[in-house]
């Protein structure tokens, strides 16, 4: 095994005077201190600037000790202290529909009840065979067993049930699925001179999982959904059990009822109230909702329409919202601590970690005209990727070129509890919807070297963004850093002050109230500096209850690993006018109408320069080309050697660019592996491909609005890297120059006539 | 017509890959085709480069057929990224185009 030492923090942004608190893991234990370090330049490939990380804070804390921390994964749902009283060692019934995606080849726990002696008394689970199984503790100690021997098919929906008739000392286990249309003959069996039943007063219930975490044994954890659990008093066969499960509304305490949870309930939190006075379920580790229940017809695809066609909860052995490490250190926020992105820098035993974390200026304090929009959200989407592993057969000819791994891509692989990102799939199949920085974040560091980033310096997301950074501290323009959760949380107040709002490369995944308050940015005259490719193309949403977590849905169309499955495309989180996930595009904001340009193509092997157009020449945009002879725009960077590349965007007023909206210049010169995206894909051609499609270029653009304000968009994450080419005086970087100081002029923008 | 496969036909397309320079802008169509079945290559065993030395030094590494197992890296260090991309292509093609032993 590799040695390593890696952490995360508890708050990624954070004012002067708050406190960020660390936890800190190892791959064996080893004595580790911590510096503050500034990050200007992540970049260390030797043709560039090279890092530049200057120390603001050296020994800022230990020396301490690291330890392993492990990392539990799987969700699962827990309800306490559950009264039996009127049940105990007397008739009872437990049902729930199951839509199981892995039955067979381990033991998955469906429900289990555990009494508060932590003995488990009865567990209702998919056995090796996938079949559907019992478990009981008798009074006299014994345990007993019954199962169906029927495997539950993959990815229907059942019903599942196990009666207890003491009367007639008889357990019966009910699995009916029901395929489509059709419902399979139930299959039932009974097991009969059975003791009575061990039933406490009061357990807890396990719900997707055997009992409590215990490293001493599995928790048979369910690859699955669960609708509709539920427990009932009394003699009660399965057709009277499926008549009360099936009622569209649980408003109220039902007769004979001892728990039942409606899993459409309170779709963003961490406990479900029970119907009635029956405790809540408390959901670990976030499995999945607002996903399509046993009832979902094909009508309904929005759960806040018809919720009981959603009260199934998607359950994975391989979620993760919290690594839930112990806190080692905490660091407050000096007065004086300029706005910028830190990092504390561990240095354990021959290996250290970099944690990254923004710091804001004080409030009311900005120090600058233009604020920095620390990406946040896409670096979520994008953490600890490890896709060029686990599908080199598609990777490498997606890339056009070997795949390379560095130390840290060894790391990640050799432990998967790092793993999830919003580009994985889950253990069954099924997308990774949850992606959490509560953990070690190892591809958001300096120097990450990513497969993605092309030929050339590799740099993908926070190194590229750094190359902004760097550019900046260069030019000496100061500039104040704020992340898109602020955003989120704040709205348009978190911009306050600031004239300009400048992106990273590649802001991808954009919330609801992130998109609204640029937009509202704008309305009051801001101007926007979009320095990237592939900008504002997935909704995305935070959640108040869960700090540092980032849902996603990839329905209907664009570039994705995987497709949100039918009825599935509204999210949990957010706010109810962004629920429909997916494409910008398809929720009639399109990234044009808020840069100028959209996604149009990707290809991750080398990049192309832009060529000027006549509008370049335009009295409009004469300040940006101010100094500027060349023709041909960055045919130079780190980047795969040109401005244009990796993920490029185009204008086109059909999507939303304004009419009046300057092309400055485009590039052309894209090899075969940078193909138009699907989306504009409507029927199937040839003619998709960066040698053959006219499409399949990026396009720098400026426009002005109404309100005095501007935006210009570079259409390309590679325009970053170009940006330190021949020590930042190149075409490049004068143009972005000229472009930021105009926009920090008060002076307003003139709407050009007829515009 | 049949689905395209490596044969002996595209020997001309290995030839074209080591006279040149591994620019991409300048590979043909045939040596593209060629490219991309070599290395649409399943996991196990599958090539990569595993950086040794940032910027400087370069191995050859095989993926596991399991994630999560040991990557296997070979000894043999590289003081340039072509290099490995010509001595993987070789290996690749003489895997799949017997009897055309590219050396």
């Amino acid at each position: 095994m590799r040695e390593w030492i890696a952490g995360y923090s508890d708050e990624i942004s954070a004012r002067p005077r708050e406190r960020i608190t660390f936890r800190i893991g190892a791959s064996s234990r080893m004595r580790y201190d911590v510096d503050i370090l500034r990050i200007i330049c992540a970049e260390d490939d030797p043709r560039g600037p090279g890092c530049n990380m200057p120390v603001v804070i050296p020994k800022f804390a230990g020396p301490f000790e690291a330890g392993i921390q492990s990392i539990r994964r799987g969700s699962y749902a827990r309800a306490a202290n559950l009264d039996l009283s009127t049940i105990a060692n007397g008739d009872f019934a437990i049902g729930a529909f199951i839509y199981p995606t892995t039955p067979g080849g381990r033991r998955q726990s469906i429900l289990s009840l555990v009494g508060l002696d932590g003995l488990v008394v009865l567990s209702l689970y998919l056995g090796p065979t996938g079949a559907l199984s019992v478990d009981w503790r008798e009074a006299s100690g014994q345990m007993g067993s019954l199962s169906t021997e029927h495997p539950a098919a993959p990815n229907h929906w059942h019903f599942v049930s196990v009666q207890w008739n003491s009367g007639r000392r008889a357990i019966v286990l009910t699995q009916i699925a029901k395929a489509g249309l059709a419902a399979s003959p139930p299959i039932e069996v009974t097991k009969k001179s059975v003791g009575p039943t061990a039933l406490p007063r009061c357990v807890d219930v396990y719900f997707a999982a055997s009992g409590p975490p215990d490293l001493s044994r599995s928790m048979e954890l369910y690859n699955g959904k669960i609708d509709t659990p539920i427990l009932l008093s009394g003699a009660r066969n399965a057709d009277a059990l499926r008549e009360l499960m099936e009622r569209e509304v649980f408003d109220a305490a039902i007769p004979g009822v001892v728990g039942l949870w409606d899993f459409s309930v309170a779709m963003a939190a961490d406990s479900i109230p029970g119907v009635g006075t029956i405790p809540p379920a408390k959901l670990v580790n976030l499995p999945t909702r607002a996903m399509t229940g046993w009832r979902w017809s094909g009508e309904i695809h929005n759960w806040r329409e018809r919720p009981s066609h959603y009260r199934a909860i998607h359950f994975h052995d391989d979620d993760l919202s919290d690594a839930g490490w112990d806190a080692d250190f905490s660091f407050e926020i000096p007065d004086d601590l300029p706005s910028g992105v830190y990092a504390a820098r561990i240095n354990g035993e021959g290996v250290e970690d970099h944690i990254p974390f923004v710091v804001r200026p004080s409030v009311g304090s900005t120090r600058s005209g233009a604020v920095f929009l620390f990406p946040d959200a896409s670096y979520l989407a994008y953490a600890n990727y490890l896709e060029q592993i686990k599908s080199p057969e598609w990777f490498e000819p997606y890339l056009g070129g070997l795949i390379e791994l560095n130390e840290t891509d060894l790391v990640l692989q050799q432990h998967p509890e790092f793993d999830g990102c919003l580009y994985s799939v889950h253990s069954d199949g099924s997308g990774v919807h949850f992606s959490s920085r509560l953990r070690p974040l190892l591809n958001m560091r300096p120097r990450y070297r990513s497969s993605l980033g092309g030929q050339g310096c590799g740099a993908w997301q926070f190194k590229a963004d750094s190359h902004i950074w760097a550019w900046l501290d260069h030019m000496q323009i100061p500039v104040d850093f704020l992340c898109d959760q602020d955003l989120d949380r704040e709205g348009v107040d978190a911009l306050a002050g600031y004239q300009v709002v400048i992106t990273g490369t590649h802001p991808e995944y954009c919330s609801g109230r992130m998109r609204t308050a640029l937009e509202q940015f704008l309305g009051r005259g801001g101007r926007l500096m979009y320095l990237g490719g592939n900008g504002f193309y997935w909704k995305v949403a935070y959640d108040p209850e869960h700090p540092g977590v980032l849902e996603l849905r990839r329905g209907e169309s664009g570039a994705r690993p995987w497709a949100s499955r039918p009825g599935e495309t509204y999210m949990a989180f957010g706010d109810a006018p962004h629920g429909l996930g997916g494409l910008w595009r398809n929720s009639g904001r399109p990234p044009n109408t808020l840069t100028g340009v959209g996604f149009t193509a990707q290809g991750f092997d080398v990049g192309a320069p832009y060529h000027r157009r006549a509008e370049s020449y335009d009295l409009r945009a004469r300040f940006i080309f101010a100094g500027v002879d060349d023709e041909l725009i960055g045919d130079f960077g780190l980047v795969g050697g040109g401005a244009a590349g990796l993920e490029i965007d185009r204008a086109d007023i059909g999507l939303g660019t304004p009419t009046h909206a300057l092309v400055l210049a485009s590039s052309s010169e894209h090899t075969p592996h940078y193909l138009l995206t699907v989306e504009e894909v409507l029927e199937m051609h040839p003619f998709v491909s960066g040698d053959v499609s006219d499409q399949v270029r990026a396009d720098l653009v400026f426009w002005e609005t109404t309100v005095g304000g501007a935006v210009f968009a570079t259409g390309s994450i590679a325009w970053a890297g170009a940006l330190s080419h021949h020590d930042f005086t190149n075409s490049v970087s004068r143009i972005t120059e000229n472009t930021l100081r105009r926009f920090l002029s008060p002076e307003p923008f003139a709407f050009p006539p007829g515009g | 017509m049949s689905r395209y496969s490596v044969t002996l036909s595209d020997r001309t397309y290995a030839d074209e890959y080591l006279a040149g320079s591994g620019d991409v802008r300048r590979f043909s169509p045939g040596l593209n085709r060629l490219l991309n079945a070599l290395r649409n290559d399943p996991r196990a065993g599958h090539e990569v480069v595993v950086c040794v030395k940032p910027w400087r030094e370069w191995k050859i590494g095989r993926l596991p057929e399991r994630v999560g197992d040991p990557v296997e890296i070979e000894e043999k260090a590289y003081s340039s990224k072509t290099d490995i991309e010509r001595e993987v292509f070789i290996r690749r093609w003489n895997r799949v185009a017997v009897g055309a032993r590219l050396a």
